[in-house]
């Protein structure tokens, strides 16, 4: 079963989902530049319905740190 | 979001330079150009390098440069120091914009020089300036006053500038409101002033603006109903003063809507109305009710009769000269919507809402009637219509007979012999329209008719100012003692609506009062396609004198007509 928050990265990022972990992250993923991670924050608060902070912005340093940044706001289908 | 291209699409290359961080509107604008069909391009030149990018748009799309070029900019990205400046109180910044507006301009008015592609410049938002976002309550805000005077510069500049087209990024701001458009989380992180949906608008705005000026699919001709539509009630029922149009509502939404009519006729789109109604009655609210916007030289043109709409929006397609898919039909009627969208599906199809309040806004979200510079052609283009319109009613008023007279038609007539007979034949055995009987007859038939003693074949040839129209009318007489008959009269159609064949009968008429003959009879045998002679009989002095038969009294019969001169063959 695919993982949302995979897809919606891939989706943000323009890669495939199999290429994402958890520890995927601006460091280790060229295409997560500026405007990749602003069109992440876009993707991110209309799937999953939320509004992102500027501190929930920039927690959202790997794909694990969104995972947990959004089940904190709540979000449990991540 | 994203876009895959369109192979068989008409592409469309856009590059967007911009004063802030353009890319996440790329999308939404790729988008709404494969939404209108096109096979968009889209780049973006380097961060903030407008004048750098007019100066040189080589450099800033790589040797590559796109048929559109798009400037978005914001007044406090260009000029962040003298905003600040002018915010604090120093009332000297402003002439340090207008002298950055100055060089801006000068480098599009260069650019367009040089560059055949469509440039389209922003009108600037009001600055958001973080420190600064506070209502002034009682003291006018420096922030606005500084944008009302930093527009009304700019767009004193780009009138200047032949060939430029705007977005106007303040009123796509307005409609959203500035408090919903402005993301300042993205500001602060990735300089990038907005939310998402700013993006949407800007890029709608554009493709709307990039559409229009390649000039596809524009609607050209706007067909209003009247009763319900362009005013509240029903003329035929509530009289004139019984309408619904005035200063109370629902008048004022009919007055707001025919002020939006009268403002697109003046950018050259044609109004026109269908109405089933009383032509008389409707025109009597044009021409008696006081609170009408819409007046009778607003209109291109009009069909008020109980014809299908369908039909008289395509009789207006006709007369206008344009397509059925460049016509949007207004009508408050679902049942009339439904007829124009099943016969006429090119047409766009607008309902009144059933809130008339909406009216108005309806019309304006249709989006269709916008245009991205007027031109005087548009202008005149109601008053050629118009012209021309009373130049055909011209031709028609003008008595016909007026107009037969410059044409100089000479009828030639004379009995049929051997240099005739063939032709005759031919005309006996094709000739539909304009035929009595319809009676076929072989060669030798005629030959015979024309040689026997109790019968007559005439022919008649015709000739006006611009040349000779041949052997064109036939008919075939039996002379008894007492009367003479028309067993044949036809005219080949080349000939008919000039009163030829009162020319010709007048003749023939002649001949038999000459041997003291005062009666003619005729027959007329009705078929498919002889309708244009059906008439001919009872308009020339016939009366019915049993089936099929009429009898007319010679002296009763219309004299040739004075302007056709009638010669005998061989004279």
């Amino acid at each position: 079963m695919s993982d949302p928050l995979f897809d919606l990265f891939a989706q943000g990022l323009k890669v495939s989902a199999d290429q994402l972990t958890d520890e995927s992250s601006p460091d280790n993923t060229p295409q997560w530049d500026s405007l990749a991670a602003m069109n992440l924050v876009s993707l991110i608060e209309d799937t999953f319905d939320v509004e992102l902070s500027t501190r929930d912005i920039m927690q959202m340093r790997s794909i694990g740190l969104a995972r947990q940044a959004l089940k904190d706001k709540g979000v449990d289908t991540v | 979001m994203a876009w895959s291209p369109q192979h068989d699409a008409p592409r469309v290359s856009v590059g967007v330079l911009g004063s802030y961080t353009v890319d996440p509107m790329v999308p939404y604008l790729g988008d709404a150009l494969v939404q209108q069909g096109q096979s968009p391009d889209i780049r973006v030149a380097p961060f903030n390098q407008l004048i750098q990018g007019a100066h040189n748009p080589g450099a800033a799309f790589d040797g590559d440069i796109p048929d559109t070029l798009v400037f978005i900019w914001r007044i406090e990205d260009l000029f962040p120091s003298p905003v600040a400046r002018f915010v604090e109180g120093d009332a000297a910044a402003l002439s340090d914009v207008f002298d950055g507006l100055d060089q801006f301009a000068a480098a599009l008015r260069q650019l367009r020089a040089g560059f055949e592609g469509t440039v389209v410049v922003g009108i600037p938002p009001c600055p958001m300036l973080a420190v600064m976002d506070i209502e002034h309550l009682a003291a006018h805000s420096s922030l606005t006053e500084l944008h009302r005077k930093v527009v009304s510069r700019w767009l004193d500049l780009l009138d200047e500038i032949k060939g430029l087209l705007r977005v106007d990024l303040d009123s796509i701001e307005r409609a959203i409101g500035s408090t919903s458009a402005a993301d300042p989380r993205k500001w602060y992180l990735y300089r990038q002033p907005y939310k998402d949906v700013m993006h949407n608008g800007v890029a709608q705005a554009l493709a709307r603006i990039i559409r229009l000026e390649r000039g596809t699919d524009l609607v050209k001709c706007l067909v209003v109903d009247c009763d319900n539509t362009l005013w509240g009630g029903v003329v035929g029922e509530d009289g004139v003063e019984g309408l619904a149009l005035g200063e109370d509502f629902p008048g004022s939404a009919y007055v707001d809507f025919q002020r939006q009519l009268v403002a697109l006729q003046k950018t050259g789109l044609f109004i026109t109305l269908v109405s089933k109604n009383n032509e008389a009655d409707v025109m009597e609210v044009f021409d008696r009710h006081d609170a009408m916007m819409l007046r009778r030289e607003h209109l291109s043109t009009w069909r008020i009769n109980w014809q299908p709409k369908s039909q008289n929006i395509t009789e207006i397609a006709s007369e206008l000269n344009i397509g059925l898919d460049a016509i949007a039909f207004i009508d408050d009627s679902s049942f009339e919507i439904e007829e124009v969208k099943a016969r006429t599906p090119e047409v766009l199809c607008h309902q009144v809402p059933e809130d008339v309040a909406l009216l108005p806004k309806s019309i304006r979200d249709l989006r269709v009637f916008e245009r991205v510079g007027i031109t005087e052609d548009d202008r005149r283009r109601t008053r050629l219509v118009q012209a021309e319109k009373q130049r055909i009613s011209a031709k028609g008023t003008v008595s016909e007979e007026e107009f037969l007279k410059t044409q100089g038609l000479c009828l030639t007539v004379g009995e049929a012999t051997d240099g005739q007979i063939d032709r005759v034949t031919q005309l006996i055995n094709k000739t539909n329209q304009f035929n009595l009987t319809t009676r076929r007859r072989t060669r030798e038939e005629v030959e015979a008719l024309a040689n026997a003693a109790d019968s007559r074949v005439y022919f008649a040839t015709a000739a006006d100012r611009f040349g000779e129209y041949g052997l064109i009318g036939v008919a075939v007489v039996s002379c008894a003692e007492r009367s003479w008959h028309l067993d044949t009269l036809l005219l080949s159609c080349r000939a008919l609506g000039r009163k030829i064949e009162t020319a010709f009968v007048a003749r023939i008429g002649d001949d038999a009062s000459a041997t003291g003959i005062a009666t003619l009879t005729a027959e007329f045998i009705e078929t498919a396609k002889n309708t244009p002679a059906k008439s001919f009989l009872p308009d020339h002095g016939f009366t019915v004198s049993g089936a099929n038969a009429f009898t007319a009294e010679i002296k009763n019969m219309p004299p040739c007509p004075d302007f056709i001169q009638v010669k005998s063959f061989g004279s």
